[in-house]
């Protein structure tokens, strides 16, 4: 079956599993191709999407999770308030530097925009 | 002569080294164009399967009611939310959605509650005089769902606790990389009608029976504030890609005046260096035929 997991920002998400886990405000369920077509709110929580022996983590704040289709087309379309890999431990720090750089970046343009307005307002001033 | 020459020696520097940083920053601009367009076509997954989604949940419903679709009988204030950029040199952008945002507020005539993201709404908000309820700055270059999701909550509240009757939304929509202009939009309440017509839900086939956990009304109003949020953040995206494509033509044009006025400047150099050159030969000349003219004299 084919699964998507969506977030606000983009899609973090795509591709062929055997069942998916998560869990609703009732409980744990766990989904497989050609389940009875299921529309369910998400708690946060640690969603599991397998496919053979592997297996890939998300953790979500929320969200909610729709399942239908055929046999023969079976998607499960999961939109997360957030999504992310529960491999990428590292993501506050990354979001931290990001934040860091956006800053620094500002005051970079803010510098360099009263440098231009000083270079435009000097001939006007009779400087040069 | 050769003072005046100096002054323009350095007038045609001075000019060149701000062309410098004007397409640099052009150059920026246009990498996050892309960027910024790839952000608002990546969000939109998500925002078509929420509207499929709660079109198909408010089918099922019994009755759909949620205080955010409360249409008030008497409209006595208005909230607004206006996005800016946080930095000034983009061309007209900025003071286009400002004067959109301020011309909503003559027009309405009521009361008025400002919410703005943007450091350049909140400067020329605050220094007009008026009140300020909410305001975020440094969310502008690029925007997260977080940040949207903070706007949104506090209009939500405003809304929902009677403060205002209406939220409207301006900001910059990107038709194109050319083309972007200032609209405003309706946020609250939320139109009951878009989740509840007809013809928005294609449906292909006979429609399945789904099995709601929980129940699709609970499901429904779960869905809300986050199609909310959604708004707020699909035009926020929409108004920072349309900040860099303004920034970037605005510095291409500052580029290319520059560079009208260099080739000027430098016309008006060579003309005065040759006017130099053409005094100090008639002056050699002269001295020349002077002496000559003596020694004929002389002789």
């Amino acid at each position: 079956m084919n699964v998507s997991i969506v977030s606000p920002e983009k899609k973090v998400w795509e591709g062929e599993a055997d069942m998916i886990v998560a869990r609703s405000p009732e409980g744990e369920f766990a989904i497989l191709r050609g389940h009875i077509p299921f529309l369910a709110a998400l708690v946060s929580g640690v969603v599991k999407v397998k496919s053979g022996s592997s297996e890939d983590r998300f953790v979500i704040t929320g969200g909610v999770l729709e399942a239908s289709g055929t046999m023969n087309d079976y998607h499960v379309i999961l939109l997360a308030d957030d999504a992310l890999d529960a491999g990428d431990l590292t993501r506050d720090e990354a979001l931290r530097r990001m934040k860091e750089k956006e800053r620094q970046e500002r005051a970079e343009h803010e510098r360099v925009e009263a440098e231009l307005r000083a270079a435009m307002a000097g001939p006007q001033l009779g400087r040069d | 002569m050769a003072q005046q020459l100096r002054a323009i020696k350095r007038r045609i520097g001075s000019v060149k080294s701000t062309q410098k940083i004007t397409r640099a920053m052009e150059l920026i601009a246009s990498s996050r164009i892309i960027k910024a367009q790839q952000r608002v076509s990546a969000a939109r997954p998500y925002a078509e399967e929420m509207r499929r989604l709660m079109g198909m949940v408010a089918k099922k419903s019994v009755s759909i009611d949620h205080p955010l679709f409360n249409q008030r009988s008497e409209i006595r204030r208005i909230g607004t939310v206006v996005i800016t950029a946080d930095r000034g040199l983009a061309g007209a952008y900025n003071s286009n959605v400002i004067r959109r945002a301020e011309r909503d507020l003559q027009a309405h005539g009521k009361e008025s509650m400002l919410f703005l993201a943007g450091k350049k709404a909140v400067n020329y908000f605050k220094f007009r005089g008026y009140e300020i309820e909410h305001s975020w700055t440094g969310m502008s270059d690029r925007p997260h769902i977080d940040d949207a999701r903070e706007v949104a909550r506090a209009a939500a509240e405003a809304f929902t606790s009677g403060e205002v009757d209406e939220v409207r939304l301006v900001y910059t929509r990107f038709d194109s990389a050319l083309t972007q202009r200032p609209v405003t939009i309706q946020l609250l309440p939320l139109p009951k009608e878009e989740f509840t017509s007809e013809d928005e839900v294609i449906t292909k086939g006979p429609k399945p029976s789904y099995v709601f956990e929980p129940e699709p009304e609970e499901i429904f109003d779960g869905l809300l504030p986050r199609y909310l949020e959604n708004t707020v953040l699909q035009g926020m995206l929409e108004a920072s890609a349309s900040e860099h494509a303004a920034r970037r033509r605005a510095m291409k044009a500052a580029t290319d005046n520059a560079e009208e006025l260099i080739d000027n400047l430098t016309r008006v150099y060579n003309q005065a260096r040759q006017a130099e050159i053409t005094t100090e030969i008639m002056e050699v000349v002269g001295g020349a035929e002077a002496l000559t003219g003596a020694a004929k004299q002389e002789a």
